[in-house]
């Protein structure tokens, strides 16, 4: 999963530390981050791949699976993020520091049915930020549009593999592509260790 | 986030594939998203197909443009991309020394690439005409472009135009960054103008030409275009018909290739450093201007609104 995060890259160090925790805490849970904090930016795509998603026209949010605003210090292109984020249909999660008073620009979009799916308007505390991340991201992943599989992921098999899955899905509807998305979304289900580091508890 | 305070004006200046112009204001009203960027007010200039648009709809445009100057401050038009460059560029023309930007979007909507994008292109039109700057300009994908610069590549790409690198105003990844260096820098006052001479003959070079029914064409013309593309030389036929049937009009020999060394009469006038359409309309607005040659070829090689490949 690539989460973009925006945050003032001008604010004091208190929320500059916070940046890094959010960062962190992103990162933690397996997510790849671009930011941009100049510091923090690894988004997984090659030198390649990004001069092929600059010819291709699209914009780098179309390439995210989710946005992530630190709106407590203004930062004026947050506007413009979650107006092309809304475009391309990717959640958005906008965080204020409790006590910062509601962006009412932001609050007036929840108003709207169809971009209040895709909105997210939290205000944290230290203590119960990672847990809005971590709900964040269960929601980025169930989200509208997310059993559509859309990111390239090149695999080698050897030939005996190529047997296998021929002749597992000979016959069936299933492609050989499908087959092994399901398999590893049963790995997932089945993995306790993973959906602990998660914070999801499976429902018996 | 500061609330937003600048004015953008979103002129509908041609139908778009899908899209019923008469509900432009309901449509921009169901994207609550545009107001967090700028407040945006619609604009009615002509809702048919975009291959309908011409001279008409282009001074329209400018009228209505030039009407609100002073109440917005930018403007977005919504246009097909049908005669697009044309629509455009001849705005630049007709807008001089603007000191807002104009910027063209539209849908790249076609067979073979499913994507609308209209919305897409729409919120980044308004952003970009959000800054302040000075040009007219068309973003579709993640480019903006001087419009009298670019050329249709194409819907291999959500790009689907091009320009040379002077072209390239701005580009867009997570932000939207206009490189200053290459915009236009208004010099004085706004100069703005309401006609454009559409009595031109425009000639294709091809090897099956009719000199005869051309040059009954060419009579009473203030003016005529040749398109030459990638020719070496013109035909030896039609520069003797430049040469004695119409040696007082301006001809502008549009050509990738031929060199002012081929050019023999003196009512020859190569472009090589302008694109199709935007010859096409500066030569109008030129001959808007004045009727003496001379004038007409210091006009077309000059650089008026930024068209000149190369120059900036």
């Amino acid at each position: 999963m690539r989460v973009y995060f925006a945050a003032d890259s001008q604010a004091e160090q208190k929320f500059q530390e916070r940046y890094s925790k959010i960062i962190d805490a992103l990162n933690g849970a397996g997510v790849l981050v671009m930011s941009n904090l100049a510091q923090q930016n690894v988004s997984g795509f090659s030198g390649p791949d990004l001069e092929k998603i600059n010819q291709s026209g699209e914009v780098m949010v179309e390439k995210m699976d989710a946005l992530v605003i630190e709106g407590s210090r203004s930062l004026p292109e947050s506007g413009y993020l979650i107006a092309i984020a809304l475009a391309h249909g990717r959640p958005i999660l906008f965080l204020t520091e409790k006590g910062t008073p509601a962006n009412k620009n932001i609050a007036y979009l929840q108003k709207d049915k169809v971009t209040d799916k895709l909105l997210q308007i939290k205000s944290y505390t230290d203590s119960g930020l990672n847990q809005i991340l971590v709900d964040f991201l269960a929601l980025v992943e169930q989200g509208e549009g997310k059993e559509v599989p859309n990111i390239k992921f090149t695999l080698r098999i050897t030939s005996r593999i190529e047997r296998y899955l021929q002749w597992k899905t000979h016959n069936t509807k299933l492609s050989k592509a499908d087959y092994l998305r399901n398999v590893i979304e049963d790995l997932i289900d089945a993995d306790e260790s993973y959906q602990n580091f998660i914070g999801r508890q499976e429902k018996k | 986030m500061v609330s937003p305070v600048k004015k953008i004006a979103v002129l509908l200046g041609s139908g778009l594939p899908g899209f019923k112009p008469e509900a432009l204001a309901d449509w921009l009203g169901q994207m609550p998203e545009l107001n967090i960027i700028a407040k945006v007010e619609p604009v009615f200039i002509f809702g048919k197909n975009a291959v309908d648009t011409g001279p008409a709809v282009w001074l329209k445009l400018a009228e209505e443009i030039k009407k609100r100057l002073n109440q917005y401050d930018g403007f977005v038009v919504l246009h097909g991309i049908d005669n697009l460059l044309y629509t455009s560029s001849a705005l630049s023309f007709l807008l001089q020394n603007l000191d807002k930007p104009v910027i063209f979007t539209g849908s790249q909507q076609s067979v073979k690439n499913k994507q609308p994008g209209l919305r897409a292109n729409l919120i980044n039109a308004v952003q970009v005409a959000a800054f302040n700057f000075s040009d007219v300009g068309l973003i579709f994908g993640n480019r903006l472009l001087r419009a009298n610069q670019a050329s249709w590549v194409g819907f291999d790409s959500l790009n689907i135009f091009a320009g040379p690198e002077s072209a390239v105003l701005g580009r867009i990844d997570f932000s939207i960054r206009i490189f200053d260096r290459l915009t236009l820098k208004p010099k004085g006052q706004i100069k703005s103008y309401n006609k454009l001479n559409t009595n031109i003959e425009i000639v294709e070079i091809q090897p099956i030409l009719n000199l005869k029914t051309l040059a009954r064409q060419l009579v009473d013309r203030d003016g005529i275009v040749v398109n030459a593309g990638f020719c070496q030389n013109l035909p030896e036929d039609l520069v003797f018909l430049f040469e004695k049937v119409t040696q007082d009009v301006p001809v502008v020999i549009w050509s990738q290739t031929i060199t002012s060394a081929v050019l023999g009469p003196k009512n020859l006038i190569l472009v090589n450093n302008l694109t199709w359409p935007t010859t096409v309309t500066k030569l109008t607005w030129a001959l808007a201007q004045t009727k003496n040659l001379k004038k007409i070829k210091e006009l077309m090689e000059k650089n008026i609104a930024g068209e000149i490949i190369g120059e900036n």
